[in-house]
């Protein structure tokens, strides 16, 4: 017998280590997979269980993060005239309200835009006179004489709406503009308005400092609401989407603050991590702008079995546990782990709810085992065909940009990141000093061009009377400013007035009534799809073809895949390319080779290939890292 | 025990049914035949495995009920590599996991009845099946109410 008992424990004192609690010296009986332990063992081990059980378990991804500030919630402060400051009203650091006075501009610009608008008035009322007076003379007036006299009365009536239109459009209201005409007294400065209300971020302006419409002189921040920007890294970009609960915490913070996310961006970033972005609001003042933490984004939650963490062991080929099966008997069984949270471990495989596992002397039992046998690598078949490494391209024709036409500042932004958006829909506008310029140059030239139609034709009906010479000029006068209108209604449509918007810029009348001019330029979508990451906030001064929007369309992407030198005789258009994703090992579809590189890349001697994909729920985003095997053409056969 | 039973001993261990820590008797039951899971055919789905189950339970209790209790060896061994694998049938079948602790200590249950009667017969004890046919009919009545 005791022969017997020294033949089975001989194993488990072999195997045992330093560290473990001792091995009983009887009592303890293995069999392939099984243990038989006597109460007595049992009890001198300390042989502890627990209960497998059914558990809610939340799947998480987890990512790093920092706080940034929405577009929305800041807001830069330009001048739309160069100046010079006067007054400096408020400092970095002091809360501001919407449209209170920051600083006061003066400077020449402004002088010469006002004493050209009191010109015009002079001039105009002298013409207006005059053509009234000539009116009233009735035929002791020469015709050509009252037409003269006509057309000048119009051009200074032009002359000074153009002027008026211009002041307005740098902020002076028209009581104001009134009150100048009135009295001949020009204003000497004019207010630099905060947009929102907020804290002043920064302020670069000092007195007598001499600006320039293209800088920023104030920041106005508003951080009461806050975007947490997290990058998840491309292995589980494919799980996160908007919607899901974002559990945010800070070093420096003792709170967990939540969320939810309100945009997952359409293409990876350069550092392989994708941009997702939840908007939070009442925290309280806590969260700063440039903090950093760490996102735990709640993917799904479901039941699933757990187990203790201590009752796993690992034998070197994989996770095992031991299960009772009746008092004193014990089966060793593989366990396959989905998860681990805390001190439990989520069980995908080998577990079921209701098992009763060792948690205290389960590696003290296992060295009672054999060791298993080591399992062998299957045996993995290399894919058939060509197998390249790659990544997802927007296809040229699936992306459009929206740019500024022309100078300006972002008066408004009306879309948000990832919104989807019609061709022709608003997506922001540009307050542009040098856009109402033209529409004013348009208007005079077709002041112009209407008084020069009605000089030429009553020219015409007295050809008789008139010297040639003077006909001519007028049919010149004529042809240039018909020619000057036809230019200007290009350039208006070139910088995206639409067709219904010039209709209502010609039906104002610079030569009548005031026209109500604006200087803001719609920015519009030029192509459906959905808008990517844009880096606009309001107030800043745009140049001419400057990128503001780039609109997505990734319904159909295209898998760009490197072939090395070698392989590159094999690939044909229209072989069939199987497409896998490095975010997503299930992932696989099926496309055709579409399109080849003429040329080798320089330096890497890499082949090109594209394989179109049709991709209906967007799991393949822009800059993915993408496998592509293209099989041989006989492959199919 | 003497030199001459170890090798006895340890072909019932390697060998045999393993379902008690009872020592073997160093008589062979012809009956008795090791058998491993490849010699069974595992139930492809918890529907199936249920009549299968029944099939099991009504061949040991004939066999007990006629008088030969190791007829019942091979359905016992049998039975208990299904029961063990009844979890896992059930996961793959479909079963919601809320009904999985159900399929698995019911099954366990079925093991403990059926190894008593399996000790008694590899004891050469007489079996009382009676003592545990209705906690036998009961578990596999409740195994029956759960639907994948």
């Amino acid at each position: 017998m005791r022969l017997w008992m020294a033949f089975f424990l001989l194993p488990s004192v072999a195997l045992a280590h330093e560290g473990h609690a001792p091995l009983p010296t009887k009592g303890a009986t293995v069999q392939g997979d099984r243990l038989m332990l006597s109460a007595s063992a049992s009890k001198a081990i300390g042989v502890q269980l627990a209960k497998v059980e059914l558990a809610q378990v939340r799947r998480t991804v987890r990512a790093v993060g920092s706080v940034e500030l929405p577009w929305s919630q800041q807001a830069y402060v330009s001048t739309l005239i160069g100046g010079r400051i006067d007054q400096v009203l408020v400092k970095p650091g002091e809360s501001v309200t919407a449209r209170q006075e920051l600083a006061r501009i003066s400077g020449t610009e402004l002088e010469s835009l006002q004493l050209e608008m009191l010109q015009a008035a002079s001039e105009k009322s002298f013409a207006e006179k005059l053509l009234k007076g000539q009116e009233s003379a009735g035929e002791g007036i020469a015709g050509k004489a009252l037409l003269q006299t006509r057309t000048e009365a119009q051009q200074q009536t032009a002359r000074f709406n153009t002027a008026w239109q211009k002041l307005r459009a740098i902020g002076l209201n028209n009581a104001t503009l009134r009150r100048i005409c009135d009295t001949r007294e020009t204003v000497a400065s004019i207010p630099l308005l905060s947009p929102i209300g907020g804290i002043v971020a920064m302020a670069d302006v000092r007195p007598g400092q001499i600006v320039q419409p293209t800088e920023h002189l104030y920041h106005i921040v508003d951080p009461t609401r806050v975007w947490i920007v997290g990058k998840v890294l491309e292995a589980d970009a494919g799980q996160v989407k908007p919607g899901q609960q974002v559990e945010i915490v800070f070093a420096s913070l003792p709170e967990t603050f939540h969320a939810e996310i309100n945009h997952v961006e359409l293409r990876l970033n350069t550092d392989r991590t994708l941009s997702i972005k939840s908007l939070l609001a009442d925290h309280g003042g806590a969260l700063k702008p440039g903090m950093f933490g760490r996102l735990e984004i709640q993917i799904s939650s479901a039941k699933a079995v757990v187990c203790p963490l201590e009752a796993l062991m690992n034998n070197g080929q994989g996770l095992e546990a031991l299960v009772q099966q009746s008092a004193g008997n014990y089966r060793r069984k593989p366990v396959v782990v989905a998860s681990v949270r805390g001190r439990l471990a989520e069980i995908e495989d080998g577990l079921f709810p209701g098992d009763k596992v060792v948690t205290v002397g389960s590696h003290e039992l296992a060295a009672l085992f054999p060791k298993r046998p080591a399992n062998r690598a299957p045996r993995v078949d290399p894919p058939l065909g060509v197998t390249a490494q790659g990544q997802v391209e927007l296809p040229t024709d699936q992306k459009a940009f929206a740019s500024a036409p022309i100078d300006g500042l972002v008066s408004r932004i009306v879309v948000e990141h990832g919104q989807r958006v019609e061709k022709g829909d608003l997506l922001a506008e540009l307050e542009s000093l040098p856009f109402q310029s033209l529409q004013l140059d348009f208007l005079q030239a077709r002041t112009s061009l209407a008084q020069a139609s009605l000089n030429l034709n009553r020219a015409q009906s007295l050809r008789d009377n008139l010297p040639i010479k003077d006909l001519w000029l007028l049919q010149t006068q004529f042809d240039t400013y018909r020619q000057s209108v036809a230019s200007l209604r290009r350039q208006l449509k070139l910088i995206g007035v639409s067709d219904s918007d010039l209709a209502t810029i010609e039906k104002a009348d610079l030569a009548g009534s005031l026209p109500d001019l604006s200087a803001m330029l719609s920015i519009r979508a030029p192509a459906s799809g959905l808008v990517g990451d844009f880096d606009l906030i309001p107030g800043q001064f745009v140049a001419s073809k400057t990128q503001l929007f780039e609109l997505h369309n990734p319904r159909k992407v295209w898998v760009r895949a490197f072939v090395f030198e070698q392989d590159a005789s094999h690939v044909k258009i229209g072989q069939v390319a199987q497409v896998g994703l490095a975010s997503d090992p299930t992932f696989r579809v099926s496309g055709k080779v579409d399109r080849l590189d003429p040329v080798l890349l320089e330096g890497t001697r890499a082949l090109s290939i594209w394989t179109e994909l049709d991709n209906p729920d967007l799991k393949l985003k822009e800059g993915m890292a993408a496998t592509v095997t293209v099989e041989p053409s006989h492959a199919r056969n | 025990m003497n030199y001459c039973l170890l090798p006895l001993s340890l072909v019932a261990f390697t060998l045999g049914c393993g379902k008690t820590e009872t020592p073997k008797v160093n008589v062979i039951d012809q009956d008795d035949v090791a058998i491993t899971e490849a010699d069974v055919k595992i139930p492809a789905t918890y529907t199936d495995a249920l009549p299968q189950i029944r099939g099991y339970r009504d061949t040991i209790r004939t066999a007990i009920e006629a008088g030969t209790p190791g007829k019942a060896h091979r359905s016992l061994d049998e039975l208990d590599f299904v029961l063990n694998k009844l979890p896992s049938i059930a996961k793959d079948s479909g079963v919601p996991i809320e009904q999985w602790e159900t399929v698995n200590t019911t099954a366990q249950e079925l093991r403990s009845l059926f190894n008593q009667v399996h000790s008694a017969i590899d004891a050469k004890r007489e079996p009382d099946y009676k003592a545990v046919a209705e906690p036998i009919d009961q578990a596999i009545a409740k195994l029956e109410q759960v639907a994948p």
